[in-house]
């Protein structure tokens, strides 16, 4: 598992993909500090800044992930992965550990940031570690969704593509959310389905939009960034992390026993 | 030391391989020969562990390959048609990692690495990029590869294929300096190269094994008959008599009759010379020579005497 993680890891660095994440983090939410720190009225805060940044996911994470097993599936190197003497969860398990930790690499540039405002008698907030914890979460899930786009396929490209549509996707949720609840409501209305009262027609509207949202992980994780710890958002990225995972390991060993 | 029972396989509708079954045993080099698609690697893929068989059994020094994995595959070294290589790592690096992914203890890590740049030789480009060594420099390291963790068994996948003629006498040279220690299977599909090489050969050919022999068996087999190409100035109406006249000429058949210029392959007994026969059977008739070659055996004559005998 070791081998595999280094491997990644320092492949990232061999490439340009690691020192161009790296660097466009930088750009981005030095940016963002310097603007923070020279309002008219300096108000620096670290959470709305990583709060930020996580907005870049939708780009960032398929760039890191669309290498992942695409391109050894296409060079013909997964073959070491099959045929050596250990199993493909250690792969599976490798490959995740290495993006996720450029990820926290990228994170340095933050910490540089709250030492600068420390230094300048500032405030870092408990909410500021929240929205750290909350956006190492994060891509811990959109990982393991890029993973398996990148085991699905020989191509980076498709991989990354389709890995954007899933973030993208997941990005827009609670305003899909929203216009799906609207449409079911006029729908209820107009129809006279189920005879319902107007009151009942709001209440089932706002359910359909409720069970939606839950899914949305931005909103799951949006109680970290203001500083409240809460155990469910947590176990449902990690829970989701694990199956996206899993499903890698699946495909991957699929093309072993697939008689295709 | 390998084990194979009965391996089908079946992509999607189509057979790659019907049932095929043989042993290695400790110390062979084992040729495996055959035209493209006949299931020559299918069947390395299967015993690798690459892809699963639809059905059958392969056992490697006693264990099974889809049971217990791991210690199947800890005795192979295994080297595909396209070596696995990481092109953004040095030699040393890549060799480093295969250590690991293969579980070298760590101590004899180095040791064995430096070793088996030396067997075969790319000790002087180990601090180079793969991207940057020529095809055959890459075919080592690709073999080296397969010696790393020192598996009793190597399989090698058209390991000459692409490389040009004295990179491909230095491979067959490595393949033979590898045998004193390690069982070698080794696919290809050019008949002399197995010759050159392996104890003994075995012949597929769409999916089914069709000669299973020692190498000296197999060569006497094809020798049977031999071959000559034949470019005369004449017609195939003046030639025919003369040289059906010749002792131990079996046939004669035109290739091609353009300009008065006929082009013919004789086969003839492999153990009469007939030569200088069909030199003076020509100056007989006036014929002139202007092109007179012995043919090797392709691999299509030994698929058609193997078979052809087999009825």
């Amino acid at each position: 598992m070791f081998a595999v993680f280094k491997r990644e890891f320092l492949s990232y660095f061999r490439n340009p993909v690691g020192w161009v994440a790296i660097s466009l983090i930088g750009l981005i939410s030095g940016y963002y500090f310097t603007k923070m720190l020279t309002a008219t009225v300096s108000n620096v805060d670290i959470s709305q800044e990583i709060d930020f940044l996580r907005s870049f996911f939708i780009i960032l994470i398929p760039i890191i992930t669309m290498r992942l097993f695409a391109e050894e599936k296409r060079n013909g190197t997964d073959v070491l992965l099959y045929t050596m003497p250990f199993s493909m969860k250690s792969a599976v398990l490798g490959k995740f550990l290495a993006a996720i930790s450029l990820q926290a690499l990228m994170l340095l540039c933050v910490f540089f940031h709250m030492i600068v405002t420390i230094a300048l008698s500032g405030f870092v907030s408990p909410a500021a570690w929240g929205a750290i914890f909350a956006y190492m979460v994060l891509a811990a899930l959109f990982i393991s969704i890029g993973m398996l786009t990148s085991a699905m396929t020989e191509n980076q490209i498709m991989s990354a593509v389709c890995c954007f549509v899933i973030l993208l996707f997941l990005n827009m949720l609670s305003s899909i959310a929203a216009s799906l609840s609207e449409m079911f409501k006029s729908f209820l209305k107009f129809t006279h389905l189920f005879g319902l009262s107007d009151s009942a027609i709001y209440s089932a509207g706002e359910n359909l939009r409720k069970a939606i949202v839950w899914f949305d992980p931005y909103d799951k994780t949006s109680c970290f960034t203001s500083g409240v710890f809460k155990i469910v958002p947590l176990i449902f990225c990690l829970s989701f992390t694990f199956v996206f995972s899993y499903i890698t390991y699946r495909v991957l060993e699929k093309k072993r026993w697939s008689q295709s | 030391m390998i084990e194979i029972s009965n391996l089908v396989k079946f992509y999607g509708d189509k057979k790659a391989l019907g049932g095929v079954s043989f042993k290695v045993e400790q110390g062979e080099i084992l040729g495996f020969l055959g035209p493209n698609g006949a299931g020559k690697t299918t069947t390395m893929n299967i015993i690798t562990g690459y892809i699963s068989a639809t059905s059958g059994k392969v056992t490697i020094n006693g264990y099974d390959i889809l049971e217990q994995p791991e210690l199947a595959k800890k005795n192979i070294g295994y080297l595909p048609e396209l070596p696995p290589l990481f092109l953004d790592m040095t030699v040393f690096e890549y060799l480093e990692y295969v250590s690991e992914l293969k579980k070298v203890p760590k101590d004899i890590r180095k040791k064995q690495i430096s070793s088996v740049m030396q067997m075969v030789h790319i000790g002087n480009v180990s601090g180079r990029l793969i991207h940057n060594l020529s095809k055959g420099y890459r075919q080592r390291v690709g073999i080296a590869q397969t010696l790393i963790g020192n598996p009793e068994v190597i399989i090698l996948d058209e390991p000459t294929v692409g490389l040009d003629p004295n990179q491909v006498i230095e491979i067959r040279k490595l393949i033979t300096t590898l045998s004193k220690n390690h069982t070698i299977i080794f696919s290809s599909h050019i008949l002399s190269e197995v010759q050159a090489i392996c104890d003994r050969v075995i012949i597929i050919n769409n999916g089914k094994i069709v000669a299973d022999a020692p190498t000296i068996e197999l060569s006497a087999q094809v020798e049977g008959n031999s071959h000559y190409l034949l470019t005369v100035e004449g017609s195939m109406k003046d030639i025919q008599m003369p040289l059906r006249a010749v002792p131990g000429i079996k046939s004669v058949t035109a290739l091609s009759e353009k300009k008065g210029l006929l082009q013919v392959d004789i086969s003839a007994d492999g153990n009469l010379d007939v030569r200088k026969s069909i030199f003076f059977a020509m100056a007989r008739i006036n014929v002139p020579i202007l092109e007179f070659r012995s043919m090797a055996p392709s691999l299509e004559d030994v698929f058609t005497d193997i078979t052809s005998q087999k009825k």
